[in-house]
């Protein structure tokens, strides 16, 4: 493929101004996406996923957070960061849909359905209002809502969580977006909801071969959806790699202590693992390596330095055990 | 959706519903049917017990007339609709609070209160005995209550119940265009402080500041005494000083709003922020402004009665309840009906506002069951 990639960040810093000054809450993540590609970016809680899924949007929560000089967001080139509130506009909903986690109260209450989508379609593309409702019955169907007229006419309240969430992916499409980004869009969900949500997420990726940024804590859900995995730790990327590679051959042990912590029916009886501590809140984020104070494998040059990413076996993982292990 | 048949009821009863609205339903034991079919049998006793006047009125079309003939026709065809449509069941997720307001036997006695005074508002002209500037210096001065003039009579011998009639006519719609002029400016501000923040919110509330410390009555007489006293001066200034309290309850609830989901994901499908306002925000916190307006109504009709009795109000002889009242004023010992029964119209329509927007705030709370 030739020239630029559909989005690409490089050395994107967020940092909130709290009472002892500026803590960072994204702190040097890059990831690339390819057009039409599928990339889960995971992690826990408060390492910075859902801020850099704004910060796409140009929706830094303001006026705490801020975006430091110097990173850089290109959709295709063009550096988002720099475009003007009109053009960002047309970037949200237009060319980057996004799905939040709480599809109960994502809707507004005082709209019916139908009237939230027809509105959606009509800040994107240019559809007359005689072919307004065929769109809106297209996209609820598209989402696998059964009876889409009679959802169309209803109320938020009077919809299941499921349905709901397929509400807002109907209108995170309504603008035929190039990427769409999912944050914990299946978290709040049943766990046999949240299946089928998945499997709606795929299959509208690939029939309108649109890329997809799964933003999870979920390693399980990341697998099942994802070409590519980005495991974020501290507010950058500390492993990235195909997604069968970084599940079966982890190198930065915060992955393998990810995928330990999961359910394993195999494991039966077996005591399950868990990564000592919790994520560090913003602001109390250890100097050199920062996930050295919870890893069992640490040594002293981890504490004094960060470390890049390297290229491991199968991945690339910010550790220095890749180079002492060489 | 669903096609709804009465269940059991004859045809020939939903025929005579026709001639009779609300006949089936009054049958049927409801009490609704009782109240329609009493409004429409009242109504087209009016019309032809006032069959001359009407005629008169048609001749010799006057504002006020052609006012009350139109709200007659407009009751009349309300009524109408409202008696003979089919027994609705009703959209079980939409009437909950419209079903709860009418649970609320407060609630519903001052709807029913505020529906007879804008009627008897509206239909003055056909309801009023006498014509209410109508001076009789000779015998009919300074009567008192009888059946010929059922409030009595004022010093300058005009019929009160005719002039409270009309007096409500004045005292009501500066009490609803006061409140409107209110309700927008202080909604604009409010939600414009609310969503933008920074610098302009700290302006606007600053400002809001500044109107709220000047005394409302001082500064209502002091406008009024710069300028000749008139009905749309008063409505405009009582607008102009009552609506912070309503641009700080907009605020304070569209702070709130606007960090909810959906105005989040708003932002986030591109949407530009008036559109947000206009249709994410400002909706959801419609339920607030519209008890603070209806409480806010019986205010401002306090208001004009203040400003009328200290004579910068409403001017003679165009009657208002608070001018009545000042006409009245020194003669309290003697000629106690004179004040009374307007002091008794102010306070049965404020309660009726108060008791409405309690009932609407009780209602509209999604936080009580339902």
């Amino acid at each position: 493929m030739s020239g630029p990639p559909l989005l690409e960040i490089r050395d994107l810093r967020v940092v909130f101004r709290t009472v002892s000054g500026d803590a960072p809450a994204v702190d040097g993540l890059s990831i690339v996406l390819e057009a039409g590609e599928a990339l889960g970016l995971v992690g826990e809680s408060g390492c910075g996923k859902s801020v850099t899924a704004l910060s796409i949007l140009g929706l830094t929560p303001r006026p705490a957070g801020r975006v430091v000089d110097g990173s850089s967001i290109r959709l295709r080139g063009e550096e988002l960061l720099r475009a003007g509130p009109e053009r960002m506009r047309e970037v949200r909903g237009g060319e980057i849909g996004i799905v939040f986690q709480e599809p109960m109260t994502s809707l507004n209450p005082v709209l019916r359905v139908g009237d939230q989508v027809a509105e959606a379609v009509r800040a994107h593309l240019p559809v007359g209002r005689a072919a307004l409702p065929g769109r809106v019955m297209e996209l609820l169907e598209t989402v696998g809502l059964p009876d889409a007229e009679q959802i169309a006419r209803a109320w938020p309240h009077q919809l299941s969580g499921g349905m709901r969430q397929r509400v807002l992916i109907a209108i995170a499409l309504a603008g035929d977006p190039d990427l769409l980004i999912a944050d914990e869009a299946t978290s709040a969900l049943d766990v046999t909801v949240q299946a089928t949500i998945l499997e709606l997420l795929d299959r509208l990726r690939r029939d309108r071969s649109m890329a997809l940024l799964l933003i999870t804590h979920d390693l399980a859900v990341a697998a099942r959806m994802t070409d590519r995995i980005a495991v974020m730790y501290g507010g950058h990327i500390v492993e990235e790699g195909d997604t069968r590679s970084v599940l079966d051959r982890p190198a930065h042990p915060y992955t393998a202590g990810l995928l330990n912590s999961i359910p394993d029916p195999a494991r039966r009886g077996v005591r399950l693992e868990a990564i000592p501590g919790s994520v560090p809140g913003i602001g109390s984020w250890p100097g050199g390596c920062t996930f050295h104070p919870r890893c069992s494998r640490s040594f002293a040059r981890c504490e004094a330095e960060s470390p890049p990413l390297l290229v491991g076996p199968a991945t690339r993982a910010a550790c220095w055990l890749l180079e002492t292990d060489e | 959706m669903h096609e709804v048949r009465s269940n059991g009821g004859p045809s020939a009863r939903r025929e005579l519903d026709l001639l009779f609205p609300g006949l089936s339903r009054a049958l049927a034991g409801r009490g609704s049917g009782f109240l329609l079919l009493g409004a429409w049998l009242s109504l087209l006793a009016l019309a032809v017990y006032r069959r001359p006047r009407i005629a008169e009125f048609i001749s010799h079309p006057t504002g006020s007339g052609l006012v009350a003939l139109a709200s007659l026709v407009g009751l009349l065809a309300l009524t109408w609709i409202a008696g003979t449509r089919a027994v609705d069941p009703g959209d079980p997720s939409g009437a909950v609070p419209a079903s709860r307001l009418r649970s609320d036997r407060r609630a519903a006695i001052g709807i029913g209160l505020l529906v007879v005074l804008g009627s008897a508002a509206l239909l003055a002209p056909l309801l009023a005995p006498f014509d209410p500037d109508l001076i009789d210096l000779g015998a009919g001065r300074l009567l008192a209550p009888s059946a010929s003039h059922w409030m009595g009579t004022d010093e300058l011998g005009r019929d009160l119940f005719s002039r409270v009639l009309y007096g409500a006519r004045v005292s009501l719609l500066i009490g609803f265009l006061a409140i409107a002029i209110a309700v927008t400016i202080g909604t604009a501000v409010g939600a414009v402080a609310g969503y933008a923040g920074g610098w302009l919110d700290a302006l606007l509330m600053r400002t809001v500041d500044l109107f709220l410390s000047f005394p409302r009555l001082v500064l209502l007489i002091t406008v009024v005494a710069l300028f000749e006293p008139s009905i749309p001066l008063i409505v405009v200034v009582l607008g102009l000083t009552g609506w912070m309290g309503v641009s700080r309850l907009v605020r304070g609830q569209v702070l709130s709003v606007r960090e909810r989901e959906y105005v989040q994901a708003a932002r986030a499908m591109g949407y530009g922020s008036g559109r947000i306002l206009r249709r994410h925000v400002l909706p959801n916190v419609a339920t607030p402004i519209i008890v603070a307006a209806t409480l806010g109504i019986g205010n401002a009709i306090l208001a004009e009665a203040a400003l009328s009795y200290l004579g910068l109000g409403v001017q003679p002889p165009t009657a208002s309840w608070g001018t009545i009242i000042q006409s009245g004023g020194d003669r309290l010992v003697d000629a106690w009906w004179i004040t009374t029964f307007p002091g008794l119209a102010i306070v049965l329509t404020v309660m009726s506002f108060n008791l409405v927007g309690d009932g609407l705030r009780d209602a509209l709370d999604p936080r009580r069951g339902g």
